[in-house]
């Protein structure tokens, strides 16, 4: 990474080596290629070049994983930008600062994408405004005079979301489409049934599909059934349940399906109510002419007229309410946030703990706000295991020695922080409703922030982190390399 | 995750058990909690030919005060009431604070003491902790019982004093007298996850200030527990304090000869075993005498 000396970044290079393993496995070099093109994070650099290059070995496949390349990216480009701060003597936030892409020069061109929107400024003030509140810095001094050794790591991502443009994607080698299709219909008795090709895997889509539908066709989320899961019911999908595009990409189709089934209720409904349906306003299920809520009628009068008495449809209006949309983004978009790890290390033994995690981001629209912080949540849990914990050792005879959950360590609530969470709104230019997605967020930025707040920890003994896990036997060494140093 | 076929038998009394390991004393596994067993038989790491179920076996779960300042402990207690029972928080405290370290709460509700004891997995807290005891195995064939002490049970890494044909019916441990303070310290990289090394400490603090008597014994840093024979001379009649529980430290850390696996390293295994000892030392000094624990 070139600078000038006022911080001013003027060129990243980069030279990546992707582990492919034995095989070409589902996604071939997809992640790997992700990450090369993620070098310049959300920073203006003028000047970039990279090369990226797949290695076949003899180990296992790569696969996909939370992320997709891009915690890698970003773990070298934020501890990359943190060493540039420390040799230009300026603080780590206020490089940042300068060498953000401002809010009136997005949507700009990056190395390969095109970012769409944000003020990543505000998020990065915020952040820092709460561990101001919280006296962190001044903490931190107070503890390391009483020997104890806390540090502070910031970090900042954005996150590849609401994939994809079938276009992009087909010329990127993706053998299959970006867009996502909707069915909406009203039944008989009012109740409405949505049909999605997403997927319900726990992470809520279908409540936040719900509440999309809901809010656009004027009912109220508990009376909608949200059908997913079987091909031979729902619509076909793009892409399916993956790579963050359920509520921004699902969620765009199933505004635009909803929408075309509120206009026909309408329509409907004036019809019943001797109205203009441009006049019309629906509240929990029941539709009447703006400002005389006593006269209305039903979600089930309209389903009635629509299915069994089509005596009562406008002249001409076909019967059933049965409404399909897709969508297929125009560009992804691209939410980003701030994560800051407070840790402290004990330096005899090398074991982690943290004392705080204050998590500031925007997602643009958020439809539900638990789905988002649960799925922040579980990121920021994988991104501690990744810093930490996870890795793929094999001995000296290529036997992979993680074949079970005893080997291969995942966090545990335990050893988790609880965050500390704040949302940002900054709408997707690109996305009708201005959903970005969120599902990877958490594991992208969070590598970057607790190595950095571990590398705090260590000043005293002048410790370099350069790679993950930082392994509790790896923080002993360091610490004694700092004091054999200073001898 | 399928284990190789093998016989199960599930008899209702230890003469039951005796008969069935008399008939067939080699490839037998005896299958206490099932907390290490049934891993070991899914990855068919152990393939025995029959597994004889002590579930059913009754009077092997029992904790009793055994006179003369005896606890003794059936080898089927689950490691649970190790947490709950008064007679184990009123005089062996110690034994509480490290059952609270074995894996989460769901399995110490169904693994048991004489399980872990008899596993002998060298990163395990209960052997290391009925070691910091003066504490005596009671094993029982078809010929009869013996006793045998715990630096000549554990024999090495998942080795035992266990012949075929004996069965581990129950452990009794010396309660050290009122007033010894205890600690358990472990370090693992998850919750529940194996140890990487745990220290057990026992010290007493006479009216003098003076120790009076003091127990070590560590998990984690070889094939079996590492007791410190050198301890007595060591600290007893020294006042208590960091300086000499670091010395101690420093020694077990020269001594010990831990292994090396995926999560640590040998050298960084015995300097933990150095820190830990200390740790452990320092706490249990700290709740000596009633005091309060830090």
């Amino acid at each position: 990474m070139a600078a000038l000396e006022d911080g001013t970044i003027t060129g990243v290079k980069g030279d990546l080596i992707g582990d492919m393993g034995a095989a070409m496995h589902t996604v071939g070099y997809g992640p790997l290629w992700l990450t090369s093109v993620m070098l310049t994070n959300v920073y203006e650099i003028p000047n970039a070049r990279v090369r990226a290059r797949a290695v076949v070995t003899n180990k296992t496949p790569l696969g996909s994983y939370r992320g997709w390349g891009q915690p890698q990216a970003n773990f070298v480009v934020e501890r990359t930008v943190d060493r540039l701060a420390d040799e230009l003597g300026m603080d780590r936030a206020e490089l940042r600062r300068r060498n953000f892409i401002p809010p009136e020069r997005l949507p700009r061109k990056s190395l390969h994408h095109t970012l769409d929107s944000g003020d990543y400024r505000a998020c990065l003030d915020r952040v820092l405004e709460l561990l101001a509140e919280r006296r962190w810095r001044e903490r931190q001094s107070e503890l390391r005079e009483q020997g104890r050794h806390v540090g502070i790591g910031l970090s900042f991502y954005t996150e590849n979301s609401a994939l994809g443009p079938s276009r992009m994607i087909n010329e990127g080698g993706v053998q299959q489409g970006g867009y996502d299709i909707a069915r909406v219909r009203v039944e008989p008795g009012g109740d409405v049934t949505l049909y999605t090709g997403l997927c319900e895997m726990g992470q809520g889509i279908t409540s936040a599909l719900a509440q999309v539908c809901g809010d656009h066709l004027g009912v109220h989320p508990e009376s909608i059934n949200v059908v997913h899961g079987d091909s031979s019911q729902v619509p076909y999908t793009g892409y399916g349940t993956g790579a963050s595009r359920g509520a921004s990409v699902g969620g765009a189709a199933v505004m635009k399906a909803s929408r075309a089934a509120r206009e026909k209720v309408l329509r409907i409904a004036g019809h019943m109510l001797e109205a203009d349906p441009l006049d019309l306003e629906t509240e929990d299920g029941r539709i009447f002419v703006r400002g005389a809520p006593s006269t209305s009628v039903t979600m089930a009068d309209v389903g009635r007229a629509a299915y069994i008495r089509a005596v009562e449809l406008p002249e001409g209006e076909d019967p059933g309410i049965e409404m399909v949309a897709a969508f297929d983004p125009p560009q992804f978009a691209w939410p980003y946030g701030a994560n800051v790890a407070v840790v402290e290390v004990d330096v005899e033994t090398g074991q982690v703990s943290f004392l705080d995690y204050l998590y500031v981001h925007d997602c643009g629209t958020i439809v539900n706000p638990m789905i988002v912080e649960g799925q922040l949540q579980g990121g920021v849990a994988q991104g501690i295991g990744a810093a930490l914990l996870e890795s793929l050792p094999y001995d000296e005879e290529g036997q992979p020695l993680f074949a079970t959950f005893m080997d291969y360590l995942l966090p545990t609530a335990v050893e988790l922080p609880r965050l500390t969470m704040e949302h940002q709104h900054t709408p997707s230019p690109h996305i009708p409703g201005g959903m970005k997605g969120v599902g990877e967020a958490g594991a992208i930025g969070s590598p970057a922030a607790v190595v950095a707040a571990i590398e705090d920890a260590l000043a005293p003994y002048d410790a370099r982190i350069t790679e993950t896990p930082v392994t509790p036997a790896a923080i002993v060494e360091m610490v004694a390399e700092g004091e054999r140093a200073k001898v | 995750m399928r284990p190789a076929p093998f016989d199960y038998e599930a008899p209702e009394s230890i003469g039951g058990v005796l008969d069935l390991l008399e008939a067939a004393p080699e490839e037998t596994s005896l299958l206490a909690g099932g907390q290490s067993l049934l891993p070991l038989l899914g990855m068919r790491w152990a393939q025995p030919r029959l597994v004889i179920d002590l579930n059913r076996v009754q009077g092997l779960d029992g904790i009793e005060d055994s006179g003369g300042g005896r606890v003794r402990i059936g080898a089927m207690l689950r490691q649970r009431r190790l947490e709950t029972e008064p007679l184990v928080r009123d005089r062996l405290p110690l034994l509480r604070e490290a059952a609270r370290h074995i894996a989460h709460v769901p399995i110490r509700t169904r693994g048991t003491v004489g399980g872990s004891v008899a596993h002998a997995d060298p990163a395990a807290e209960l052997p290391a902790a009925i070691s910091a005891f003066g504490s005596r195995l009671l094993l029982r064939s078809s010929s009869g019982e013996r006793t045998l002490a715990t630096g000549d049970f554990f024999l090495g890494s998942l080795m035992t004093a266990i012949e075929p044909g004996e069965v581990l019916v129950a452990i009794e441990l010396d309660a050290p007298p009122p007033g010894t303070g205890w600690a358990f310290v472990e370090l693992a990289r998850t919750h529940g996850a194996f140890a990487l090394v745990g220290a057990a400490a026992l010290l007493g603090v006479g009216a003098d200030g003076r120790i009076g008597h003091a127990r070590l014994a560590l998990a984690g840093v070889g094939g079996t527990p590492f007791v410190p024979g050198w301890l007595d001379e060591a600290v007893l009649g020294e006042a208590p304090g960091e300086t000499l529980f670091r010395e101690v430290g420093d020694r077990v850390r020269s001594e010990v000869e831990p292994f090396h696996d995926i999560h640590a390293p040998a050298q960084y295994r015995s300097r933990l075993a150095g820190v830990l000892t200390a740790r452990a030392l320092e706490t249990a000094a700290g709740r000596a005498n009633g005091a309060t624990a830090r």
